[in-house]
């Protein structure tokens, strides 16, 4: 299987099996579109990802390759969330910073099934829970006044009966 | 060395290592991440947890508030903004001065503010345990028959009086009363077009115009669609009514151009932009006229057999049966011509609007037991199809809903999704379905008048009615909006609101 050479922000470059690193629309389109030989040593510089996220990434990709292509959205279709597989749940039990940097790095290379996997934790984070628990999960310090607070729950009483 | 000159050799991975890192601080938040990402996480939310979310912090609410994720629920909920500030006016103070309150603080942004200003009317609906009712009417004659534009409605009574209400505000107001030409003929149909009242009484159509705002009554142009209403006039000479005298100069007038035109059977019409189209039923010709003058205009001829003139808002449509196939022609007004755009074999009825043209069996259409859905546009292609066990009752909403019964279970179909919204089972024989406003659809059966939450399938109100249902097309009986309910349920013209 020929191999291409990723180069992460910081400069760390990764070997990575090309239908691999196809999964990403991005690079896909890259060796494509720009012609790049699959054959030749050249690297693909990856300036919005660094090497910690990029390891990931290629980790998620490595365990997927077999996966199906997801299907199109459909717009009438509510969207499910509990439907994560328990390897993708290990792997996201990461720091939020680097959950919303693997969504940044997911929508920039174009990987629709890690992009909606993260994006479903990050829904699942929200799903169910208090302002309060909320706030804990996300570390987010509660900025409203006391007076601010009794405001905006007033504003949102008609939502409170369904 | 300073950070500009670190920033400034890009490329480089060190400064650019430092550059991301500061981000990394930063992006903690969900609100820092593309819009459509933010979207992404936020449709994947029920509505409550949207509103969590609004309280965790300032940032969060701001963000929450001016979201796009609000169109997908109004889109759900059939929310729009033309709903929302067309019944504006309807409102009752203290909703409006609620209202007020959250428009004046400016948070919101465009879907958010639809979708909770719909929410809220639906509280009101949901906390109004008793309607208001009214009974906007009071004559000795029965009440037979309603006709609204929304902004106006006509009562029609047995002894062929006419009564508009203007409806445009909270409490309705009777804004003009007048006695249809040919006293004690029923009458057949009635339009209501911008300024004038259009009325048929057998084959005489009347035009009532009026000067707005006061509907002061500034003219009556009658003209003939057959000649046999000349056994009347001995009638009225007799009687000698003002009317007889107004009837007498205008069938003087107007006999001579409309004398070559004598049709046999029933007359069908319809308006569109000030012009009235007639014809007669199975005929290949149709006739128009412009109002308010009543001046003849263009015939149509060579057409097939026509069987039905329906007009929507901005376009005309002629249903014709030949050839054991229903031909559907659109007037193009470029050309000023009928085209054909549809065949179906076998099917006879027909609804447009919504930007779809739905065909379904009548009486007639005996073996064929389907709904068939095309798109209303110049290639009018199949959409959808549905089997049905039966007639049915059919009726065609926003934004593009069909509701139709069969027997005592009324569906509600989306054609596009190919989505059973809902069903439910209805006490009594429905005859008539009709979507109003939120989840809230309004039955008429035989007996009652019923309003139910499609969405949870239960049944809110009911009312023991002693409508003829059968009688009547339901559509003359009952109408209603997003805050109303107008209907002729017992002798009188009576609105229910929930505001």
């Amino acid at each position: 299987m020929p191999n291409i050479k990723l180069q992460s922000s910081d400069g760390e470059i990764y070997n990575v099996d090309v239908e691999i690193a196809k999964c990403s629309v991005t690079i896909k389109t890259m060796l494509e579109d720009l012609g790049m030989d699959e054959d030749e040593e050249e690297v693909v510089p990856l300036p919005n990802v660094n090497s910690a996220i990029l390891k990931k990434v290629i980790q998620w990709a490595t365990y997927h390759k077999d996966d199906p292509p997801p299907p199109e959205d459909d717009e009438n279709k509510e969207k499910r969330t509990d439907d994560i597989s328990s390897w993708d749940a290990d792997f996201l039990k990461v720091d939020q910073g680097t959950l919303f940097e693997l969504i940044l790095a997911a929508n920039y290379l174009d990987i629709k099934g890690l992009l909606d996997v993260t994006c479903k934790t990050v829904a699942n984070m929200i799903k169910g829970k208090t302002p309060e628990e909320i706030r804990k999960t996300f570390n987010i310090k509660n900025d409203f006044s006391a007076a601010e607070e009794e405001q905006v729950r007033k504003e949102n009483e008609w939502c409170e009966e369904k | 060395m300073d950070e500009t000159s670190e920033i400034n050799s890009y490329g480089e991975p060190n400064a650019l290592k430092r550059q991301l890192d500061l981000c990394r601080q930063q992006i903690l938040n969900l609100f820092d991440v593309p819009e459509e990402i933010q979207e992404f996480v936020l449709e994947m939310l029920s509505v409550n947890d949207l509103i969590s979310c609004c309280l965790v912090c300032k940032r969060w609410r701001e963000g929450i508030n001016q979201s796009g994720v609000w169109k997908k629920w109004c889109l759900r909920e059939g929310y729009d903004f033309e709903l929302m500030e067309r019944s504006f006016a309807l409102m009752s103070e203290g909703f409006r001065e609620e209202w007020g309150v959250i428009e004046a603080q400016g948070v919101y942004g465009h879907w958010r503010k639809i979708y909770e200003w719909h929410e809220r009317l639906r509280l009101h609906w949901k906390n109004q345990k008793v309607m208001s009712r009214r009974i906007l009417s009071s004559g000795y004659e029965k009440v037979v028959g309603l006709q609204t534009d929304g902004e106006r409605v006509a009562v029609i009574r047995n002894d062929s009086s006419l009564t508009i209400w203007s409806i445009k505000s909270a409490a309705p107001i009777m804004v003009a009363q007048l006695m249809a030409v040919l006293q004690g003929h029923p009458i057949l149909s009635i339009r209501i077009n911008k300024d004038s009242v259009i009325v048929v009484q057998r084959k005489l159509l009347q035009v009532f115009h009026f000067q707005k705002p006061k509907y002061v009554l500034t003219g009556l142009k009658c003209f003939e669609l057959g000649k046999n209403n000349e056994d009347l006039l001995d009638a009225f000479e007799k009687q000698g009514s003002k009317f007889s005298h107004w009837y007498f100069e205008c069938f003087r007038a107007k006999v001579a151009t409309s004398a070559n035109w004598n049709p046999t059977g029933p007359v069908l019409y319809d308006v569109l932009e000030n012009m009235v189209y007639a014809t007669v039923s199975n005929s290949s010709e149709v006739r128009s006229w412009s109002l308010p003058d009543c001046e003849p205009s263009t015939r149509y001829e060579g057409l097939p057999p026509v069987a039905q003139i329906l007009s929507d808002k901005t376009d005309l449509y002629l249903i014709a049966y030949c050839d054991e196939a229903t031909h559907f022609l659109k007037y193009v007004s470029k050309t000023q011509s009928f085209e054909e755009l549809l065949s179906v074999p076998g099917l006879k009825s027909f609804l447009i609007g919504y930007g779809l043209v739905v065909a379904y069996p009548s009486p007639g259409d005996v073996k064929l037991k389907r709904i068939r859905a095309f798109w209303n546009d110049r290639d009018m292609g199949l959409l959808r199809i549905r089997d049905v066990s039966e007639q049915v009752g059919i009726s065609l909403y926003s934004p593009h809903y069909i509701a139709y019964i069969e027997k005592r279970l009324i569906h509600l179909w989306d054609p596009i999704a190919d989505n059973v919204l809902a069903r439910f089972l209805v006490d009594g024989h429905p005859y008539h379905c009709q979507l109003t406003f939120s989840t809230y659809a309004l039955v008429l059966t035989d007996t009652s008048l019923q309003l139910w939450d499609w969405q949870k399938g239960t049944r809110l109100y009911r009312v023991q009615t002693m409508l003829n249902v059968k009688a009547r097309p339901a559509g003359n009986l009952v109408w209603a909006d997003s805050t109303r309910i107008l209907t002729c349920m017992s002798h009188e013209l009576e609105m229910l609101s929930f505001i």
